[in-house]
């Protein structure tokens, strides 16, 4: 049976202590988006290596081993090889350009190989940077930034602070119902329930076969956020009601450079025509 | 009033001929509570006891406002919990910690869950970050103070839960049966927390099923039926043998003993509570007495039942004994044990930073029909090894062979194990999915293709077993207790007539009754079924009473297996694990240390008594010589 917690990476945070981990979360945040939309926006070769080099830099600043930032990578691996070699083989030839091989619709040609040379890239980079932040970015942190990042719009009634709350509560509960579901498997698999043993193709059965997980699943689910209600009521909790806030989120100096920079990274590399 | 109120004496929380009846669809209402009066004093240690369904729950919840009384009157500090403008400074003044651990913290991280309730009363910054100090160092969780709960185990949460009611400086603080779901461990801790928290002024409510626990408070109000059954000090309501059988509850060994001495003659003074207390009482009872009581001649010198039992356990742990005896003697008749694990190694989260030895070259053979307790603290590597056992997990290194099927081989049928083991997980009654008692019975029956007939016979088999009747078998599941549906799950285990029976803690978050009358029909199965038993629990007491032989894990390995006289007798060994003595065994220790000279293979209460009796004879008999 399998460890069904081990696949959950959400929320893993590795505490280094860095500067990237000191950071302003609503800055760090900003900071984040800018960064990603310098990696997403360009198609050049040189621009996607120099941003590739920069989020090697950011990790290297938060003091987060490499081996790390790549595990959640490994799964992702064969679509990914799966992907290149589609998009190589498919990408249409630009007029007048020398094609290397053909056959019937596939072709090999250079502007293709540029193509997926900067994708690859990109996908690096996006994977380093999204794992900068959220490595270097308690949950709480995350959730509290955004809160007071849309606090200015609570007052078109956008409920800020609630949806802070639902997010941080989802968190909280994600591994919680995994460790459910892991047990619920194993504890109807002890009766004899075929669970992962039914050829896919029998739809019926597999389908019938989920429901002694879905139904207590459910249930307990429920179960506990009643229980999670009562106590959060008992903690004084009363929705709408002006609360104070955990959180010591002093912006510093550093912190605007940081994001200065990000953005004046972010600017040149969209704006400079790179030759490839 | 007349007397001067005293700091000591001011009431805190009032409650005045309170009733609560929740809404019974297609019924008349259910009444849970029917007119309770009570008074919660400043600094006052109650405890809240009585069988599950009695009402405590109900109670407790009408304490800060939680649940408002249909009719009558609950106050807190004057204010009234009727009024809802009320409610928000009640929920400070009475801070409240739940049963489950898991459900009850909000936050991914320790300290923003301790601030939260903070937060909820607008408490300025830097006076949170002084009380969320104050109380994480309080309950010992300042250096978590990071962590992610899920990282937590569930004595380690419940001290948190704590900590975030400690923060809001309550006068009282509600535990609802807050150590029912923590192992032994886990729950001395949360009782040491306790402790402080009375001395340093907290009023203290106790919700429990753990006598020892209530026996620490200053008053116990004993609940049944949704009324007040009695309410005095802890001497008076364990010594009222009337009280106690009605509400169900179970007297301390020390109170048990000496009652049971008194009846049969001695005159044992002041109904001791504490094996202390008794070493005194039986001082001055051999004082006392000129001669031991006359035996009356229906009472006999030990009970049968005893006798067969003892004389059973010796025979089996004879055979036991052939077992163990790895020098190639006879094992079973075909030569092979029913269960055979050798060098068995796992890994948790292999090949991940958070990689964690579960199991080191564990090896151990289980004859079949033992009756086998598996105890340990949690993380010892007990539930990784019973999971071995129906191959949920296979081995990584080593083998497990259940009656001739070797898991460690891929091409072994794991669902016909399956059917040979029968495995209920802790709490299995929140695997129940089926509407009706009987279809959830009948489940594993079904998956593994009987005909309706089989199934039939199966789940009146499994369901009389557990000792509900067949006729249960269209009763909806949502309407029954917890007992009752621990039982149903445990009924859809048996239901497929296995060899083998593994149980993890089949009898946590009970009250006494129930866990009694699951254990002693568990112990009628294997002997009238033959069954083997696996039995893993952390409460020693159980495996003292009915296990024939007991593994003791510590971190991954089996690190002491003897029957249970012998793992008595060696404390020393036992607490280098970590352990403490079952309360019969520990009972008879503290008074041989006392210089009485009782039986020390003596297991459990209803011997203890009669070993105790016999200590007391000798000992006349022998000052009577001398003199």
């Amino acid at each position: 049976m399998e460890e069904l917690s081990r696949r959950i990476t959400i929320g893993q945070y590795l505490p280094t202590g860095s500067t990237i981990h000191r950071m302003d979360p609503r800055f760090k945040l900003v900071a984040f988006v800018i960064f990603i939309v310098a990696a997403s926006s360009s198609y050049s070769v040189i621009a996607n290596l120099i941003v590739f080099i920069a989020a090697i830099a950011a990790l290297a600043l938060a003091k987060i081993p490499l081996r790390f930032a790549l595990n959640g990578l490994v799964p992702a691996i064969p679509i990914v090889v799966i992907m290149m070699v589609f998009q190589l083989l498919f990408h249409q030839a630009q007029k007048g350009e020398v094609v290397w091989w053909q056959w019937g619709i596939l072709n090999l040609s250079p502007s293709g190989v540029h193509l997926v040379a900067a994708s690859v890239i990109k996908f690096f980079s996006i994977v380093l940077i999204v794992s900068t932040f959220t490595l270097s970015t308690a949950l709480t942190e995350i959730t509290r930034g955004l809160e007071q990042l849309l606090r200015p719009l609570s007052k078109m009634r956008f409920p800020a602070h609630e949806v802070a709350l639902i997010v941080t509560i989802m968190l909280r509960f994600v591994p919680t119902l995994a460790e459910e579901a892991e047990r619920l498997m194993k504890a109807q698999a002890s009766r004899g329930a075929a669970i992962g043993t039914v050829p896919r193709w029998q739809v019926v059965r597999r389908v019938r076969g989920i429901l002694p997980l879905i139904v207590p699943l459910f249930v307990n689910a429920l179960r506990r956020g009643e229980q999670l209600a009562l106590a959060m009521e008992a903690r004084g909790y009363v929705p709408g009601l002006t609360r104070s806030s955990y959180s010591s989120m002093r912006k510093s100096a550093r912190d605007v450079v940081y994001v200065l920079v990000c953005l004046a990274f972010c600017i040149g590399v969209l704006a400079i025509p790179f030759p490839i | 009033m007349n007397h001067v109120q005293t700091e000591n004496n001011r009431v805190v929380i009032e409650l005045v001929d309170a009733c609560v009846a929740y809404d019974n669809p297609g019924g008349p209402p259910k009444e849970a509570l029917r007119g309770v009066t009570l008074e919660i004093r400043e600094g006052e240690f109650v405890a809240l006891v009585g069988p599950n369904g009695s009402g405590k729950s109900t109670l407790s919840k009408l304490l800060n406002g939680l649940l408002i009384p249909t009719e009558g009157t609950v106050r807190v500090r004057g204010l009234d919990t009727q009024n809802a403008r009320n409610l928000h400074e009640i929920r400070r003044i009475v801070g409240m910690v739940f049963q489950d651990p898991e459900n009850q913290m909000v936050s991914t991280i320790v300290e923003d869950d301790v601030a939260f309730g903070l937060e909820n009363y607008g408490v300025p910054y830097d006076e949170m970050v002084k009380r969320v100090e104050e109380a994480l160092v309080a309950v010992g969780m300042w250096e978590h103070r990071r962590r992610p709960p899920h990282q937590l185990s569930g004595g380690q949460k419940q001290r948190v839960a704590i900590a975030s009611v400690v923060a809001m400086r309550p006068h009282c603080i509600v535990f609802d049966e807050a150590t029912s779901m923590l192992d032994v461990e886990g729950r001395e801790s949360v009782m040491e927390i306790v402790r402080t928290l009375h001395k340093s002024g907290h009023s203290i409510v106790m919700v429990t099923h753990h006598m020892e626990e209530a026996l620490e408070a200053d008053r116990i109000v004993v609940m049944k039926d949704g009324r007040v059954l009695k309410n005095a000090s802890p001497r008076d309501v364990f010594c009222d043998e009337v009280c106690i059988r009605d509400a169900m509850l179970e007297a301390p060994i020390a109170t048990d003993v000496a009652a049971r001495l008194v009846k049969v003659g001695w005159p044992v003074p002041d109904s001791p509570l504490t094996s202390d207390e008794l070493v005194t009482a039986l001082r001055r009872t051999i004082f006392a007495s000129a001669s031991p009581p006359r035996r009356p001649n229906d009472t006999p010198v030990s009970f049968p039942s005893f006798e067969a039992k003892a004389a059973s356990r010796k025979h089996r742990a004879s055979a036991f004994r052939d077992a163990s005896d790895d020098a190639g003697g006879p094992l079973d008749h075909l030569g092979v044990p029913l269960i055979r694990i050798q060098h068995l190694t796992h890994t948790y989260m292999r090949g991940t930073p958070m990689e964690r030895k579960s199991l080191r070259d564990v090896s151990v053979d289980i004859p079949a029909g033992q009756f086998v307790a598996i105890v340990g603290h949690t993380g010892s590597g007990k539930s990784t090894l019973i999971q071995h056992l129906n191959g949920l997990i296979r081995p990584q290194e080593g083998s497990v062979v259940v009656d001739g099927l070797d898991t460690s081989l891929q091409k072994t049928d794991l669902r016909a194990l399956r059917r040979i083991v029968g495995l209920a997980f802790q709490s299995p009654e929140d695997q129940l999915f089926e509407p009706l008692i009987g279809d959830d019975v009948a489940f594993g029956p079904f998956q593994y293709g009987m005909t309706i007939l089989e199934a039939r016979e199966r789940v009146k088999f499994a369901m009389e077993a557990v000792g509900l009747g067949f006729d249960w078998r269209d009763r909806s599941i949502y309407n029954l207790s917890g007992g009752e549906r621990r039982k149903v799950a445990l009924a859809g285990v048996l239901a497929m007539k296995p060899k083998v029976l593994i149980l993890d803690e089949p009898t946590s978050g009970l009250d006494p009754q129930s866990r009694s009358e699951i254990a002693k029909r568990l112990v009628r199965l294997q002997n009238n079924e033959s069954l083997t038993v696996i039995w893993v629990t952390h409460q020693l007491e159980e495996a003292a009473q009915f296990a024939d032989r007991i593994l003791v894990m510590d971190s991954g390995e089996i690190v002491l297996d003897s029957s249970p006289a012998q793992l008595f007798a060696d404390v020393a060994r036992l607490s280098s694990v970590g352990l403490r003595l079952p309360e019969a065994p520990n009972l008879v220790q503290h008074l041989n240390g006392a210089g009485f000279d009782v039986d020390p293979s003596i297991l459990t209460r209803d011997q203890a008594w009669l070993a105790v009796d016999d200590a007391l004879r000798r000992r006349m008999g022998e000052s009577k010589w001398k003199s």
